[in-house]
């Protein structure tokens, strides 16, 4: 039997497809500013920048709206791991990915109403939406609006701190964009995951858990 | 014939080593002329005995000499020096009977004094290989400036270097210093109105809407020098400048690796301290953060490197993946 659960209301949805927008800007204008060349615009400095701080100012706000609606929905236990067991459930699922999947293992941890994310995630996204995007917003602010920053900072200029953790805020958050996007294949077709951030709906079977693990490679209908 | 020479009265230009030593040979026999209860000094043979009436704040009245004589609002007329700003100068050490031909007496000078004076190249071309200036090349630069082609009559080397002040970049200067000073220099024209309609009929142009494009404008401003953009690049600093519409406005010139900074502002700094380990572009890293230009190239390395593995990593992962499903399937 089939259960349909809505475990991604519209709002969540919203918010996580136009940070992934804002991050494919942010991503790309970053690199090409940070790596201009003379001779190889990636993309064309004054129309990078523009894009970059343009995003970045979209970022916040959208980010400003995040933590205000998981505070206004609840939707912010879902973040929050098991203190218990919380080291043996994240390599648990960690073996889970390196081995399990391989050998067509059921999910430790399906997704419910109660609990979304498995430990692993959990941990992840914690670190991420309450640790690296503020530096990553507060370094990108300071570095638009410098005279906030110090004139010096040991010996150098005062800004240099600030780009070096918004470069190593941004490193981390694209490393993190890039397995979050292969995650995405993991669900129970390669496409599955995909699905439910675009409609809400995420298919529970009676033997969810029990299912073997997609080949990614594989039509999407085909393993659904 | 060389601008320089031009500036100087016609029947000066033959004569001036003459006039030259007769004026130093006067100047030692010279004495005073006017009878006051303070005297001056009996001659004008050093800096300090020129500032007892050219230093601000000095009381010419003690002298007998009428005080609009110095500084005359009215007329636009100061000859007074600012002894801390001119000690600093690169001329601070010369005397001033090096430049000034002020004939025997110390007060009344020479008739026509005010506009008698050396001409740059005078001493310029004389100097040792060293600090030796090619002065006909920078006539010619001058020549092709915007300034020289539109109003080559008001324009001398004076209009912009100030021999009582101007300190020319070196390696001594902090950069923001460096930047401050020589931006004042075109600031005094383009920020006065009333400085900028004694030279042009043209309406006074808002820097601030002609720069409009530039983001961070106030930041870039403080941060580098007017002619980083208003003059062409080339491999020595040249005195053509451009007009707004000519100016650089590739962001890229100065936001890369290669950037013209290090062959302009940054040019004493990149030198010194090519060395400082870990960061590109280590001299600008030690004043400033410039994007494209200022990086850490070991976090550089390994972000690369990080990314690449990771990507690599998950696509043996998802590879692996497939295989196995299909060992799976057939089994």
């Amino acid at each position: 039997m089939t259960r349909r659960l809505n475990l991604y209301p519209r709002w969540l949805r919203a918010w996580h497809w136009l940070n992934a927008v804002l991050f494919f800007l942010l991503i790309l204008t970053g690199l090409s500013m940070h790596f201009s060349k003379i001779d190889r615009p990636v993309v064309p400095f004054d129309v990078a920048t523009s894009i970059h701080n343009t995003a970045g100012i979209a970022l916040i706000a959208l980010y400003v709206i995040f933590l205000l609606s998981n505070v206004a929905s609840g939707n912010r236990r879902h973040y929050v791991p098991a203190r218990r067991g919380l080291i043996g459930d994240v390599l648990k699922q960690t073996r889970f990915y390196l081995l399990g999947i391989m050998r067509g293992e059921p999910h430790p941890f399906p997704a419910t109403e109660e609990r979304k994310f498995n430990p692993l995630q959990q941990l992840v996204y914690i670190t991420v939406m309450v640790f690296l995007m503020p530096v990553l917003l507060a370094t990108g602010v300071l570095l638009q609006v410098p005279d906030l920053a110090p004139d010096k900072f040991l010996g150098a200029g005062g800004i240099w701190p600030m780009a070096v953790a918004h470069s190593i805020a941004g490193f981390l958050l694209t490393a993190f964009t890039v397995v979050h996007i292969y995650l995405g294949t993991t669900g129970e077709t390669a496409t599955a995951l995909y699905r439910t951030m675009i409609t809400g709906r995420h298919e529970e079977h009676d033997d969810e858990g029990l299912r073997p693990s997609p080949d990614p490679l594989a039509d999407s209908k085909e393993g659904s | 014939m060389p601008l320089f020479l031009r500036a100087l009265p016609s029947w000066l230009r033959p004569m001036r080593l003459d006039i030259l030593l007769a004026c130093i040979l006067g100047l030692g026999l010279a004495a005073p002329s006017v009878s006051s209860e303070e005297a001056i000094t009996d001659t004008l043979s050093t800096l300090e005995d020129c500032l007892q009436c050219h230093a601000p704040g000095s009381d010419l009245t003690k002298h007998n000499i009428p005080s609009d004589k110095l500084y005359d609002p009215e007329k636009k007329l100061d000859y007074r020096i600012d002894p801390i700003r001119f000690a600093g100068s690169n001329h601070g050490k010369l005397a001033c009977r090096i430049c000034h031909i002020v004939g025997k007496e110390v007060y009344p000078h020479l008739e026509g004094a005010k506009e008698q004076y050396f001409d740059c190249g005078y001493c310029h071309e004389r100097q040792t290989d060293e600090q030796k200036y090619d002065v006909e090349r920078i006539i010619a630069d001058f020549e092709k400036s915007v300034h020289y082609a539109k109003h080559a009559d008001r324009f001398s080397c004076y209009s912009c270097h100030d021999p009582h002040v101007f300190d020319l970049t070196g390696s001594e200067k902090a950069i923001a210093q460096v930047v401050r000073d020589d931006n004042d220099v075109c600031l005094e024209c383009h920020a006065d109105p009333i400085d900028f309609e004694e030279l042009t009929d043209r309406e006074f142009p808002v820097i601030r809407k002609s720069h409009s494009w530039l983001p961070q404008t106030e930041l870039h401003w403080g941060a580098v020098r007017c002619i980083e953009c208003h003059t062409p690049h080339t491999e020595i600093f040249t005195h053509e400048i451009l007009s707004g519409d000519r100016a650089e406005k590739n962001c890229v010139a100065c936001h890369s690796t290669d950037s013209i900074l290090l062959t302009t502002l940054y040019k004493y700094r990149a030198r010194e301290e090519r060395s400082r380990v870990g960061f590109v572009n280590a001299a600008i890293f030690g004043e400033a953060y410039v994007i494209g230009v200022t990086r850490n190239a070991v976090l550089d390395r390994w972000s690369v490197i990080i990314l690449i593995v990771l990507v690599a990593a998950l696509s043996a992962h998802g590879l692996l993946r497939a295989i196995f499903a299909r060992w799976r399937a057939r089994r």
